[in-house]
């Protein structure tokens, strides 16, 4: 799973650590005093690495909750993320985070009391607020699990504080933590799917949408508030046959009024990060086919990405009520 | 490209013959042996020495993003057994206090290793440390022109005890390389895949040169031109030449528009 594993070394006596480099004791153990030694320095290649990404185990100082990007909130006011880990497991070739990062290496910040405490600090500024915080803007929430054990820290955190909800935001099976406990009411559990043959081709190493659709379901059945995330959105020219089919394929089985939300937002990047993965995958079709420049963001022209979102919408308008529908705004 | 930077001639040796490199008799500066993909420059010992010669590869041509370098040669250490074979999985300048980390994106048949790259032979080797005197020039330098999942250093124990330094002998040290040529082979074999994978994506070459045999384009136009084919060829395999009538085109305004159009055309299917 790791090439190799990197620690902090003031972290290499912490037992959460100690689990870890036990667990993987035939790997190189390579002690290093800083992340930032190893993880997004010059001359690295994302492509390469993303082969076969190491672990770097570490601890975040600064910033460890951050006001959340505009098009992430689901209608609260006060939205942030935090992430325990940088980097992702899968290899979905329109992820931002191989535009942003040089590094494939999977960054985990195992000083989880640090983050509660930031948490706690946010929660008590909105003391008669909600607000929302979302685990899975670097990463993907659930997919390292068995090593991050994120579920069994935060859930107990977010247990303490009604008012705070959090959302796990993934398109792993790696449920089992979350079935063995009792559901919450402010943990909300997203999954992103696209329809199967874009997934095949674009979405490299992650579980089937059957697979999804059924650790959905299980957690749905088990009491868990489940949303739906279909972001991005990407064209292909039987775009709406697909989504179409996606889309009956999944309403026709979750139990619609218990959805917690569904959000929609059309592929785009940052002109940066664009430039940046069309140089790691030159002869990737998804940033060769009607695309445009708008203000530094990329995306598909103006006309196809209209009807892409126009269309998708109405389609989707047609299973679940406006009220829980929150549309990914690109300004 | 793979470039193999390997500081004593005994070193070399068993690699040259197991690779039937040729010298290269026009380049003087040091002795340098070739094939199609493969180049060997024997540096002379020393930091200085292996950035010099990493360098010196490096301008006579032939370097691309998508080269490779390694670093082949014997090391000390007193806690790894004569004769073993280990790639770096960190590399100290013990001089600056400098460290760098190759990045391991494939699978290896022998350990990794801290290497510690010293000025002068040591004799008095700290338990787990890994000592020579080459590595960290040679990273050093080979980071200007690669990414590090591109540059790696193999290392050979030769000794590891004090003053078995003095006893290595020019035929041991062949010896030792040739005992481990099979993970040599390997480690060459898994960077030429990785070349190879990385070179396989500058596809559109040919139309360029005919474009650009054709037509006068400014640097701006390049640019563009460069875009387009590339966009092209992530949507097709078919040539854009097949598809446009370029006799009809007179300037490179209008080859480029009719290229763009026609790219609009493209089918996307997923
Ligand atoms: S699952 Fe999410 S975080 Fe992971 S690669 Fe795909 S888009 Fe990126």
């Amino acid at each position: 799973m790791f090439s190799a594993i990197y620690v902090e070394e003031p972290l290499l006596s912490h037992p959460r650590v100690e689990t870890i480099v036990a667990r993987y004791g035939h790997l190189p153990l390579i002690p290093i005093e800083r992340y930032g030694e190893i993880f997004n320095r010059k001359a690295q290649n994302f492509r390469l690495q993303k082969q076969a990404p190491a672990l770097i185990i570490a601890s975040k100082q600064n910033n460890l909750v951050l006001p959340a990007p505009e098009q992430y909130g689901l209608g609260g006011k006060h939205n942030y993320y935090f992430s325990h880990l940088l980097n992702c497991i899968y290899d979905c070739r329109y992820c931002f985070l191989q535009g942003m990062y040089r590094s494939a290496h999977y960054v985990w910040f195992a000083n989880y009391d640090d983050f509660a405490q930031a948490i706690h600090d946010k929660i008590e500024q909105h003391a008669n607020e909600s607000c929302y915080f979302y685990s899975g803007y670097d990463c993907d929430s659930l997919a390292l699990e068995p090593v991050t054990q994120f579920v069994d820290y935060f859930l107990p955190v977010f247990s303490r504080h009604a008012n705070a909800v959090l959302e796990l935001r993934t398109k792993s099976t790696q449920i089992r933590s979350l079935l063995d406990r009792t559901p919450m009411d402010n943990c909300v559990i997203a999954f992103s799917f696209t329809p199967e043959n874009i997934s095949q081709q674009l979405e490299h190493k992650v579980p089937s949408n059957r697979k999804r659709l059924d650790a959905m379901i299980k957690l749905q059945k088990k009491g868990w508030r489940v949303g739906l995330r279909f972001d991005p959105l990407i064209y292909d020219d039987s775009y709406y046959a697909s989504y179409e089919g996606l889309f009956n394929d999944i309403f026709s089985q979750v139990d619609i009024d218990q959805l917690h939300s569904v959000s929609l937002g059309v592929f785009r990047l940052p002109e940066t990060f664009y430039r940046n993965m069309q140089r790691l995958y030159p002869a990737e079709q998804l940033f060769a086919a009607k695309i445009a420049n708008r203000d530094g963001m990329v995306s598909y022209q103006a006309d196809i990405e209209s009807k892409l979102v126009d269309d998708c919408e109405s389609l989707l308008l047609k299973y679940i009520p406006k009220s829980i529908y929150y549309p990914c705004s690109m300004e | 490209m793979l470039n193999l930077i390997v500081a004593l001639a005994e070193e070399a040796r068993p690699v040259i013959h197991h690779y039937r490199l040729k010298r290269l008799h026009h380049l003087h500066a040091f002795p340098v042996y070739g094939s199609d993909d493969i180049r060997l420059i024997v540096s002379g010992m020393g930091n200085l020495a292996a950035a010099t010669a990493t360098g010196y590869l490096a301008g006579i041509g032939g370097v691309t993003k998508s080269s490779a370098w390694l670093n082949i040669g014997v090391a000390g250490s007193s806690s790894i057994a004569v004769g073993e074979i280990v790639l770096a999985h960190k590399v100290t300048n013990v001089i600056r206090e400098q460290h760098f980390y190759p990045t391991l994106c494939f699978e290896v048949a022998c350990k990794t290793a801290a290497i510690e790259t010293v000025a002068v032979p040591q004799v008095d080797y700290v338990e787990g440390v890994v000592y020579d005197m080459e590595a960290a020039g040679f990273f050093s330098a080979a980071m200007r022109f690669s990414t590090t999942e591109m540059i790696h250093c193999l290392k050979i124990i030769s000794d590891n005890n004090v003053g078995d330094v003095d006893n290595i002998s020019a035929a041991g040290v062949v010896s030792l390389v040739e005992q481990r040529m099979d993970v040599i082979a390997d480690v060459v074999g898994k960077l030429l895949e990785m070349i190879n994978e990385l070179a396989a994506d500058n596809q559109g070459e040919q139309e360029m040169d005919f474009i650009r045999s054709r037509f006068y384009l400014t640097v701006s136009q390049q640019t563009q031109l460069n875009t387009l084919m590339q966009n092209w060829f992530a949507l097709t395999d078919v040539s854009p030449l097949a598809l446009l009538n370029i006799d009809t085109l007179k300037t490179s305004k209008a080859l480029l528009h009719a290229l763009q159009v026609k790219l609009d055309e493209l089918p996307v299917k997923y």
